[in-house]
Formats: structure tokens, sequence, C-alpha cells
């Protein structure tokens, strides 16, 4: 695509260049934005809004539906090192979950121990319980009356 | 609401039905208690945030009420649990009132619990005693004071007529049966109200189909999205209209309750049937049977409506709460791999088309056509989904 000033070099070096030349830098400037905005433009965004208003009615649904299943796992489950302690932090699925249950094990084997039971309503939770140096692994679930959620799982290394 | 109450605790129906009324009562007054509800920026009657007017405050039951040893059930824990759902409690939209009520089941128990009372039938086990004294203290007499499900008073002291109205304003439509005579059922028409319900809704199914017959269509496709968002957006808008400020809440949460507390005895084989001599295994056959003994038909369709009233009742939320209005979104209505919506809408367009005697498949007739060959003018589609069986 010719822009503005490629046909118009010839012009530059004429009488009154200067107020040219800044009238066509201007243009050139004016082109260039164009061109950039052009290019930088957002995609249609109707997939995106229907899968949206899909996920939500889906979610809308599931909390009309008579048949209750199992809770969905925490989301966004993280374990960050704060030093002497842990610092757990997830947040609450959709859907009907009734509590979480918190469990700790160590790097190299051995067995989750639970640490925790928690409110349906808590998003975080601090282990200050910790033995020696090491990778520490926990597993999150949620629970209600039709029972489990798959784990959610994140690690830390004091 | 009695339905999901069994369901998301996976709580016994048969103990439910036992419980006593105070506890079952107290448990709708915990359920309104812990309605979806979370803070603004929703109106009230959005969806999300139905109302803003107050159940009773009870952080719990009275010990004694909660403690029925002798019912063998535990509504302490019944009511906990209540209280734990996360995100809170919703409840089906007045839609599924509207049809379960069309399959007259309302009157047919209302004449099975006059027969047991008056002496023409005598229950023969406990069980079906304490599901007669309940469905007579829960829906045929005033609910006790400041309970959100008492909704009679001097200015409007019938049950039956407050729902007809609710359906009216909501709908515009009137249900199938009139009084057991078939009179019409006598109730306060309001003058707001959305006239515009059926055909608008009816123009969504039938667009919808449209939509899904051609969705692989790639040359020369009639579906019109924009059609389709206007009529979302449309039904959305007189819906919330109805809406404002909460309205209706309350007569939408006691009907719901109230058909579901049927829904869930006619769904379940409780030893009532065995009582009353039924060995049907389906809630419209049962229904049927049970119409035969006290002589009232149940609607000839009922199996639609049975089938329908949750699924109908889940889009009409959606489009209520503004899901589905935009260009972008109106390919959700027919496009199966967009979510669960496309597959709701066929199987509402195949039993609306059974009970309304509109087939919501066929090619549309131009309203002017109508017009001329019934030489009336702007004659619109009856308002009632077809007439009950045997009237």
């Amino acid at each position: 695509m010719n822009k503005p000033n490629d046909s118009t070099n010839e012009a530059q070096t004429a009488p009154n260049s200067g107020d040219t030349g800044q009238l066509l830098q201007t243009l050139n400037d004016v082109f260039d934005t164009f061109q950039k905005q052009l290019q930088s433009k957002v995609p249609e965004p109707a997939e995106g809004q229907a899968a949206e208003a899909a996920k939500a009615f889906d979610n809308l649904v599931a909390e009309m539906a008579l048949n209750l299943g199992p809770p969905l796992p925490p989301e966004n489950f993280q374990a960050i090192n704060k030093g002497s302690e842990i610092e757990l932090s997830w947040t609450i699925p959709p859907g009907f979950t009734d509590g979480y249950v918190l469990s700790r094990g160590k790097s190299g084997g051995g067995q989750f121990q639970e640490i925790a039971r928690l409110a349906n309503d808590q998003q975080q939770y601090v282990d200050r319980e910790l033995g020696g140096y090491s990778t520490y692994l926990y597993r999150l679930h949620a629970f209600n009356a039709r029972g489990n959620s798959p784990f959610a799982e994140a690690q830390a290394k004091k | 609401m009695f339905r999901r109450i069994t369901n998301i605790l996976g709580f016994p129906v048969q103990d439910l039905v036992e419980l006593h009324p105070a506890q079952l009562t107290g448990l709708l007054e915990i359920a309104w208690n812990f309605r979806k509800h979370p803070p603004p920026p929703n109106p009230t009657g959005h969806p999300d945030h139905r109302s803003d007017v107050p159940g009773l405050a009870i952080a719990n039951l009275p010990g004694a009420v909660l403690d029925p040893t002798s019912l063998g059930t535990n509504a302490a824990t019944l009511a906990s649990t209540i209280r734990f759902l996360q995100p809170g409690l919703r409840w089906d939209h007045l839609i599924y009132a509207y049809m379960i009520e069309n399959t007259r089941i309302f009157e047919i128990f209302r004449r099975v619990v006059q027969q047991f009372v008056h002496g023409d039938r005598s229950p023969g086990s406990a069980g079906t005693m304490r599901w007669l004294r309940n469905t007579e203290e829960l829906f045929f007499r005033d609910q006790p004071p400041f309970s959100i499900t008492t909704l009679t008073s001097y200015i409007r002291p019938d049950r039956g007529s407050i729902r007809r109205n609710a359906y009216q304003r909501m709908f515009g439509m009137e249900l199938n049966h009139g009084k057991d005579d078939n009179s019409p059922y006598p109730y306060v028409r309001a003058k707001a109200a959305n006239n515009d319900f059926v055909t608008t809704f009816e123009e969504l199914l039938r667009e919808s189909w449209v939509g899904y017959v051609h969705r692989t269509t790639t040359t020369a496709n009639p579906t019109d999205d924009s059609k389709i968002a206007d009529l979302a957006n449309s039904l959305h808008d007189m819906l919330r209209e109805r809406r404002i400020s909460g309205n209706l809440s309350r007569e939408e949460f006691v009907a719901v309750s109230t058909m579901s507390w049927f829904h869930l005895t006619i769904d379940n084989d409780l030893p009532l049937f065995d009582d009353l001599g039924i060995n049907e295994s389906t809630p419209e056959q049962r229904l049927f049977e049970v119409a035969k003994l006290v002589g009232l038909p149940a609607h000839k369709y009922s199996r639609s409506y049975f089938l329908v009233a949750e699924t109908i009742s889940q889009v009409l939320a959606g489009i209520e709460t503004g899901l589905f209005n935009t260009v972008a979104t109106a390919r959700n209505f027919y496009d199966p791999t967009l979510g669960s919506l496309a597959d709701q809408m066929n199987t509402i367009n195949t039993y609306w088309s059974k009970f309304s005697g509109r087939d919501m498949k066929a090619r549309k007739v131009a309203s002017d056509q109508i017009q001329v060959n019934n030489n009336e003018p702007t004659k619109r589609p009856s308002k009632t989904l077809a007439r009950a069986n045997g009237s």
C-alpha cells in the first residue's frame, strides 16, 4: 500500500518545503496511527461472548437442576512459601459446595494427612505447622451432600 | 422447591413428605432466607436477586420441632445443609408452576384430600396420614402469620386466584382449566400484563428451530440472528418489567413450592398410591389413575407438561438473566456446540407444539394471511395452552 509520502518526495524539496514537509509528516503520522489501529483491532468478539453466555447458562442450570452431583474442584489452587509458613489460596468453584478438606504430604512419598476442614466460603489457609525443609505437597477437595470433588493440587518448597 | 430440597440433599422423599408441617414451612422459610442473593449490581427482581423482602429471622427451627425422633429423620441436618449451600438457593421460574398446574394436579389432589377427610376413603397407612395432614395444612388452609408462604389476606383470600393472577401478569396466559364444573375461575386480571409473551416466545421457538435446521448451512441461510436476539431481548424486558423491585417473587416462590409438592408426590412411589390401589409407575399414569378415582380428568398431555416444566423454567431464567440479548449470543439458541441451550430449546419446541396444538417446527404463515383468511382484525393465538382433556 502506498503511503502519502511515497509519491511526494519531490514536493519536499520544492519551495516552502519546510511547511509542506511538516504537513506531510503529520499526514504520515495520522496514516500510521490508522494503520496501527486497524492492525490492533480486536477480532469480532462473537465467539467469546457466545462461549461466556453458554458457560454462565450451564452454571445457572446446574444451580437450578435437580440432579445435583458432587462439587467441582476448587479453582486456582496455589501454595506460596512465606518463610516459616506456607500460604494456600484458591477460588470457589461454581455450583454447590458445602466445604473443603485440605491435606498435606511431602515429596519423596508418604501419605497425605488431613490438616483442615474449611467452610465453603473460605478461600485461604496458612499452614504454620511445618516440619523441616522439604517440598510440601497439598491436596484440596470440595465436598457436598452428594460427594467429593476431584483433588486440586499445589506444592511449595520450604 | 420440595423436589429441589430432596434432590440437593439426597434426602429420602418418603421422609420429607412425612415431616411435621411446621418443619416443612420452616424449611421453606430457610430456603427463602438463603436464596441466591449476591450483593449489587443486580437490581432487585433479577434472577440472581429476586427479592429484598426478609423471611422470618429464624437462625434455625425450634429444637423441639427439629428432633422428631419418631419420624426417624434429622431435620436439623436438613436445615443446616440448606443454610450452607453455596451460592444460595434458586427456585424455579413461575413457568414451572404454570406448566405443572396445567396438568390439573392441584385440583385432582384437592379431591383426594377431600375424600380422605370427609370419610369417603380411608388412609390405610401411617405414611398416608402424615402426607394427608401436611397436604391439607400446607396448601388448603391459610398459612401461619408472618411466614414468607403467607399470601392470602382479606384483600386476596384465595390461593388459586393469586396464582392465576401471577400467571396472567407474567405470561398473559390462563390455565387450561377453570373450576371443576368448567366454569371460569374468578380472579382479578391485572391491566399491566405481558400479553405478548406467547407470541414472542413462540416466535423465538420458531426462529431457533430454523437456526437449528440450518446450523451447518453455508449458503442462503435463512437464520436471522438479529431477530433471535431481538426476541430474546423483548422477552427479557417484559419478564423483568413485571419483576421491578422484586414484584411477584413471593408469589412465584409459593406457587413453585406448591406445585413442587404435588409433582414430588406424583413422581414417587409413596404409600399413598398403595392406599389408593394404584400401581402405575410413571407420574402421568399415576395422575390419570388418581384422576379417574376422584372423577376429575387430568390433561391428556400431562406427560408433556411434566417433562418440559423444568427445562422451560431454566431457559426463561437464562433469558431473564440477560445472557442472550445480543446478536453474538443468538447462536446459542440453536447451535448445540455452544452449550445446552439449543437442546433445551428443541425439547421445549417438541412439547410446546404438542400441548399448544401449534407446530413450532412448521413454516411460518404470514400474519396478513391469517387476517385475510379469518376476516378478523389482528387475531392473536389463543393465550391458553390447549383445553383440558374432557372439558
